[in-house]
């Protein structure tokens, strides 16, 4: 007949109350009643004590600060090995792979670039163009004056109906195919996307992208809602983001295997920056945002979980049971956090430069443009990388192709004021270790 | 007398409840002398009224004789001083610009001395303490400023700014309050002392950036705050606190009464509260001493009439239509009921971008879509003006003519608009050619709105409100303009329609069945033409649109939504249609109505099943509750383990993770997922029900006039699950359930859509008798339970205002409700907030129980009379009887443990089985409470929902898993 208080000094009750206590069992014994208190010390009338009500007392705030510890970062041990580009390349714009022998850059000229393995061979410059009113790809087989040279030279934005050329600004390498991207900005309400694919037989080919450009006084639907979809731990995860239409409508919405999954307020109306998502288990989600916001929920309710930080770029995990969390505090102070799930604490890395990932919990790379770290499963290492990164990708054995601009070879000096010196592309492959 | 106490001794001693708390804090029983205002029965006071852009200030002694009269601007702020004078912050023209002048007026009206402030805001209030005058500038949003001024000469002793959301001053005590808690400030204006304060527990991580704290000094010098959770804290004149309480809604204003009282205002209405007793349906009584009787804003609140009261009824079916139960009708614009079996529809039949509507015919059992009513018309001059052009017909309402033949009334446009009326004739359509000449003389803009109108005798009026217009047609009438002064009136009602009361055109907006049965609306009154005289009744809801079965089926839907029926004496409330904008009403005859706007399309039927209101008496509110107390963590239950389990179901991804688990009569074991309900019978697992297929979620772009960047979206979908408790299992494959769109009713293994007259339900419970409870958190002010039971729907009345959330009922006369006082809104979903609520019904009372830790989540009856529940912040609630223990889970001895609790079972009151966040299961066995070992869970996981092992496993589930609580031999 345990006391769920805990031992008590015998019960001072009448015998019948003893009697009836003991007529059953499981029954507890009669709490402890609180000590009397003192009569106040003055001549007036005695004062009731305090009372020790719930409502009384700071808030107990959800977010605590995470108690982290500096953490080291040593001077990187890995090596670059320097890819040949064919002469006069400029400056790589972004980098995709399907392998590492299958790797696929975009240069600053519109070429695109392919590494086979051995060497990197030039797969042509796909060429499309748009009106300069509204983005719309035009054709040129059936317009083909509007595309002669004469008529493009002379094309001016935002002028009389004429053809525009792209400028392609991402590369993607996906099993089914290769294609290059454009965002066409004309001024107008909204961005047209366009693309350019490589088809069998090595030619090109233009493509209008899904963007319906939505305008006053047409009765378009616009962008529905972009997705995220995540599967960890037997479950579907899918996290959409706002439809587009002009503004941004909706707000976010969270499903875990069809079930909708209530988002924090702010992010549920869609009145934070960029949120994104990732999980450990359908019972363990975790959402940040660009300014700096990370929550973490059980699949019911989120906790908002403080990092200190103004900036939150990208969240993962690790096998040890901790959170990494690349984000900065103001410009140029870019910090690496790493939140230890089990015990508490962490550790708190300098990672000046760092914008971007590829990797994971076990072995990553931070990179941005002059800036390169890497953590190797034990250690962060740091190293200023040999060219101004662009883009960066990792293969499936964890090495990093580093695209960009060689910092001292400059292909075509600056001419007018105002424009940019044309710099030689450079790309790198590096290892954390031992070259595999 | 002994006989009498032993029985109940033994009653009280075996229930295995842990201890009782010490008593609740008592009513103020001493203050501190220091601050008492002293009472002034008979006292000067004042008096402000406006006259023209002046406001006058009276003054009076206390036998009402005027002392003086002043004039001024614009007052901001007043407040007496003892001698019968008074203080005033006021400007001379209230120009924004203007300066603010805070002015001493003496007994005799003279300004004794005036000091400028020159960036004043627009709201202040003036404080009196002692030789001090306290003004605050609290026109700033947050910041805020406080003058202290020498209240002899008005010298500025010292400006300080400050960051609060409230003050107050009586009998020389001077508060303020912010989000963090109470201040009393000294003579200088710094604080003699602080409490901090905080709100209730949320479920709203963000919540407490929403405090708005609010405070009062009572004439007895009780300081007393409240917050925007309904959160109540009562402090003596020295700070030391009193009493907690919670109100239902967010405390919006606090003002001190006669007698020690203070009234408290709320987003739900005003309570009053003297020293911890709360009374409802308060009415203002200002306090003694040198009062204040502002009468310049009375004018306008006098002029709105008291609203008749509505019983809400559940004696009518409100069921939407569509082409399909998953695809109803949207933007409705006109509908025509020719008969029960004959009803037609303009609109749309799905979400998007169209601007035409198209035609819908019921036959009394489906729906069949007749396409976009038109017609090619050839090239011809249709507009007066222009020259011979083709034209292309739009739809906008229909009607029926005087022959019966189905109207669509509508606009041609080419080059113009001009009006048309095409009569369906079989599958085609037929322009009323008799009204082109008429029509074509008048253009008819954009977003014009139609009607049509015809007698018996043949006569028929087409009218358009942009431009107003109405053209009369028909048989032997040469079409023809109206004049506007063509037709009857009704008094006070607006004549922009027309009704044939027979042969009798009427100007009314309403609806007329005889020469001697017209009925119209106005904003709150409907009134009746019975052929005699006109008899107004005042109507419960703002009218959009009247129709009538007859005299005594008279109904009326709302232009905020909702649907009401006047029986010739007393006004219904018909549930279902109170959520939605403004809508229409028709019907083709007693018994057969339809309600339209241009969220959807509902008919209203009786509803033949519908049994009497349970109504239970509703209990004075209760005292404020005693604090919790802690109920320690005894260890490690070492007799159980958790066992994972994944459910296979044939043809379906298995079923790994579940936020809701029921055992139903039998041991059949529902579970649900959120989009799935899954039955479990001990050897295999079947899908009952799964969510269909959302549409995707697009918006488009929807000009209206003056807006180029406007959209409209669709609905995103799924919604959220926000029930607490969403299964009732009665049967094997028989029940009901919540789902994210509302009540499933299952037979037979299978689930169909039902509709509810309640929203917001969070909870279903079976109780023994067969009969499914269901619980509402909604924050409408209608019924919070409803019974379904074999022989009909019937909802409960008496029941104290409140978010429910969970039920647990053990016998008809033996149920509990719980939840908390306040409904919150989060992610969309009505969600429990401020004070904890445990409600127990006797089968005569609803008795209500202070839960003082916040919003409790779910009950479980334990025994007879005796109940457990659980909810936020780690708070426990123990009810037998009329005795109540609040306690709350410690980390350590003095640390608290804030865990959620999200759920309890009992088999009986020594086996009381608790789960919660934090991978939290908790077994009490009457002696103890341990923690049973969920290492195989998680460190964080949210268990949501238990079933107590009682001879077999138990269930525990939670967004992460499935677990079967297994005893360790």
């Amino acid at each position: 007949m345990a006391n769920p208080r805990g031992p008590t000094r015998p019960p001072r009750t009448p015998a019948l109350l003893l009697v009836a206590l003991s007529a059953c069992s499981g029954s507890p014994p009669p709490p402890p009643l609180p000590a009397p208190t003192e009569p106040a010390p003055q001549a007036e009338a005695p004062r009731a004590a305090p009372v020790a009500l719930g409502l009384l007392g700071e808030d107990v705030p959800f977010v605590v600060p995470e108690d982290l510890s500096a953490g080291a970062v040593s001077a990187f041990a890995g090596r670059y090995e320097r890819v040949a580009l064919p002469a006069q390349t400029p400056a790589i714009l972004d980098v995709d792979g399907r392998s590492e022998r299958d790797v696929w850059m975009l240069a600053g000229d519109g070429h695109v670039l392919s590494w086979d393995g051995a060497r990197v061979v030039d797969r042509g410059a796909p060429q499309c163009f748009t009106d300069s009113c509204c983005g719309t790809l035009v054709d040129c087989a059936k317009q083909p004056a509007m595309c002669s040279k004469k008529a493009i030279d002379e094309c001016q934005p935002f002028g009389p109906s004429c053809a525009l050329p792209v400028t392609w600004s991402t590369i993607r390498a996906t099993p089914d195919e290769v294609k290059v991207i454009a965002l066409v900005e004309t001024g107008g309400l909204r961005a047209s996307v366009v693309e350019s694919r490589l088809g069998k037989k090595g030619r090109w080919s233009c493509y209008q992208g899904s963007d319906d450009r939505v305008h006053p006084g047409s009765a378009g639907r616009g962008d529905g809602p972009s997705a995220r979809e995540i599967q960890v731990d037997g479950a579907s995860i899918r996290f959409e983001g706002p439809a587009f239409l002009v503004n941004r409508y909706g707000g976010h919405l969270l499903l875990v295997d069809g079930r909708r999954v209530p988002l924090p307020d702010d992010v549920h109306q869609g009145f934070t920056g960029a949120v994104d998502i990732a999980a450990r288990s359908p019972g363990d989600l975790w959402l940040w945002s660009d300014d700096g916001r990370v929550w973490r929920g059980n699949g019911l309710s989120w906790t908002p979980r403080l990092s200190g930080l103004d900036a939150v770029n990208d969240l993962w995990f690790d096998a040890k049971d901790a959170a990494w969390v690349l984000g900065a505090l103001g410009e140029d102070n870019e910090q690496l956090l790493r939140w230890d799930l089990g015990k508490g604490g962490g550790q708190r890395f300098e990672t000046p430069g760092a914008t971007a990932r590829r990797g994971d919990g076990r072995d990553f790379w931070l990179w941005g443009p002059k800036a390169l770290y890497h953590w190797d499963g034990a250690a962060l290492g740091r190293a200023v990388p040999p060219l101004a990164v662009a883009h960066a990708w990792r293969g499936p054995s964890g090495e990093l192709w580093l695209v960009g601009a060689d910092i001292s070879a400059v292909l075509h000096k600056a001419v007018e004021n105002g424009d940019e010196d044309v710099r030689a592309g450079a790309v790198f492959r590096v290892w954390g270790g031992q070259k595999p | 007398m002994k006989r009498v106490i032993v029985p109940l001794l033994l009653a009280s001693a075996c229930s295995a409840a842990p201890p009782p708390p010490p008593p609740p804090p008592g009513p103020a029983e001493a203050h501190a002398p220091v601050a008492a205002p002293e009472a002034t029965p008979r006292s000067p006071w004042l008096d402000l009224s406006r006259r023209k852009d002046k406001t006058l200030l009276h003054g009076h002694d206390p036998d009402g004789n005027v002392l003086y009269e002043v004039s001024f601007g614009v007052s901001l702020a007043v407040a007496g001083a003892p001698d019968g004078g008074a203080y005033a912050v006021m400007m001379d023209r209230g120009h924004s610009n203007d300066p603010e002048h805070v002015v001493r007026i003496d007994a005799k009206g003279h300004e004794t001395w005036r000091t400028d402030f020159k960036t004043g805001g627009r709201r202040w209030s003036l404080f009196v303490a002692g030789d001090r005058l306290f003004a605050f500038d609290l026109g700033h949003g947050s910041k805020n400023h406080l003058h202290v001024l020498d209240a002899a000469n008005g010298t500025r002793l010292r400006d300080l700014d400050l960051v609060i959301s409230d003050a107050d001053g009586r009998g020389g005590a001077v508060v303020i309050a912010d989000d963090s808690g109470v201040s009393r400030l000294g003579p200088e204006g710094d604080p003699i002392w602080n409490v901090p304060l905080r709100r209730f527990p949320s479920l709203d991580p963000s919540s407490a950036a929403s405090v708005d704290r609010k405070v009062a000094v009572g004439l007895d010098g009780t300081v007393l705050s409240g917050a925007s959770d309904g959160s109540l804290v009562a402090l003596d004149p020295e700070g030391k606190p009193l009493y907690q309480l919670g109100v239902r809604g967010a405390v919006e204003r606090i003002e001190a009464q006669a007698g020690g009282r203070f009234l408290v205002h709320t987003t739900d209405g005003r309570v009053s509260v003297e020293r911890g007793v709360v009374r409802e349906n308060a009415q203002p009584a200002p306090p003694e001493g040198v009062r204040i009787v502002d009468t310049r804003e009375e004018a306008s609140s006098h002029e709105a009439p008291t609203a008749p009261p509505w019983r809400p009824t559940v004696a009518y079916r409100v069921e939407r239509e569509g082409l399909a139960p998953d695809k109803p009708f949207h933007r409705i614009q006109s509908v025509v009921a020719m008969g029960p079996q004959d009803v037609w529809v303009l609109g749309q039949a799905t979400q998007g971008p169209s601007d035409e509507a198209a035609l819908f015919h019921h036959d009394g059992r489906s729906w069949s879509d007749l396409g976009v009513p038109s017609m090619s018309f050839p090239k011809e001059v249709f507009a007066e003006g222009l020259p011979a052009r083709t034209s292309r017909f739009i739809g906008l309402a229909l009607s029926r003519s005087s022959k019966g033949a189905l109207l669509v009334l509508g606009v041609r446009v080419g080059g113009a608009a001009r009006l048309s009326v095409l009569e369906r004739d079989g599958a085609a359509y037929r322009e009323r050619k008799e009204l082109v000449p008429a029509a074509a003389k008048t253009p008819i803009e954009y977003g014009s709105k139609l009607s049509h109108v015809a007698s018996a005798g043949g006569r028929e009026v087409v009218c358009s409100s942009d431009p107003a217009i109405c053209i009369e047609f028909g048989r032997g009438v040469t079409p023809n303009l109206l004049a506007d002064d063509e037709g009857r009136e009704m008094p006070d009602v607006p004549g922009d329609r027309v009704a044939f009361a027979g042969e009798t055109l009427w100007r009314t907006n309403g609806f007329a069945a005889g020469e001697a049965d017209v009925w119209s609306f106005s904003a709150s009154a409907l009134t009746h033409w019975n052929g005699a005289s006109f008899v107004r009744h005042e109507s419960p809801l703002k009218g959009r649109s009247v129709w009538a079965g007859a005299r005594d089926d008279v109904w009326m839907a709302g232009a905020e939504g909702g649907l009401a029926r006047f029986d010739g004496a007393r006004w219904w409330r018909v549930l279902g249609l109170d959520a939605q904008e403004a809508l229409t009403v028709t019907g083709s005859g007693r018994g057969d109505v339809w309600v339209y706007g241009t969220s959807g399309l509902w008919h209203v039927t009786p509803e033949p099943r519908a049994e009497a209101d349970l109504e239970g008496t509703t209990a004075p509110p209760p005292p404020p509750a005693a604090p919790s107390r802690a109920l320690p963590l005894a260890g490690i239950d070492a007799s159980y383990r958790l066992e994972r389990v994944v459910l296979d179901l044939d043809g379906q991804r298995p079923l790994r993770t579940a936020l809701g688990v029921t055992e139903g009569p039998g041991g059949v074991v529902w579970l649900h997922e959120g989009a799935r309900i899954i039955e479990y019978d001990g050897t295999r697992a079947r899908l009952l029900h799964q969510d269909p297929k959302p549409e995707p979620f697009f918006c488009w772009y929807a000009p209206e006039p003056d807006c180029n960047l406007c959209a409209a979206c669709t609905e995103r979908k799924p919604r959220s699950l926000g029930c607490q408790h969403c299964l009732a299992p009665t049967a094997p494959g028989e029940g009901a359930a919540l789902a994210a769109d509302g009540w499933l009713r299952l037979q037979a293994g299978h689930a169909s859509p039902e509709p509810t007259p309640l929203s917001d339900l969070l909870a279903v419970a079976v109780a023994p008798s067969g009969a499914l409870w269901a619980v509402s958190a909604s924050a409408d002010d209608l019924p919070r339970a409803m019974i379904r039971g074999p022989r009909g729907l019937r909802l409960v009345t008496g029941l104290p205002p409140a978010a429910y959330v969970d039920v647990a009922v053990r016998a008809d006369d033996d149920a509990w409700l719980t939840g908390a006082l306040t409904t919150g809104l989060m992610s969309g979903r009505a969600v429990p907030e401020g004070e904890g609520t445990l409600v127990h019904f006797d089968g005569r009372t609803f008795t209500r129980h202070r839960a003082p830790d916040g919003a409790l989540l779910s009950v479980a009856a334990a025994g007879p009379s005796e109940a457990w529940a659980v909810g936020l912040s780690g708070a426990l609630l123990h009810a037998k009887g009329s005795v109540v223990d609040a306690f709350h889970l410690e980390r350590e001895p003095g640390a608290r443990l804030p865990v959620t609790l999200r759920a309890v079972a009992a088999t009986s009151p020594n086996d009381v089985w608790i789960a919660g966040d934090s991978s939290t299961l908790l077994h009490w066995d009457g002696k103890s409470l341990r923690r049973v070992d969920t290492s195989t869970v998680g460190q964080e996981a949210a268990l949501s929902a238990v079933i107590a092992p009682r001879g077999k496993p138990g269930w525990v589930v939670g967004p992460g898993g499935i677990w079967r609580v297994v005893p360790v031999r």
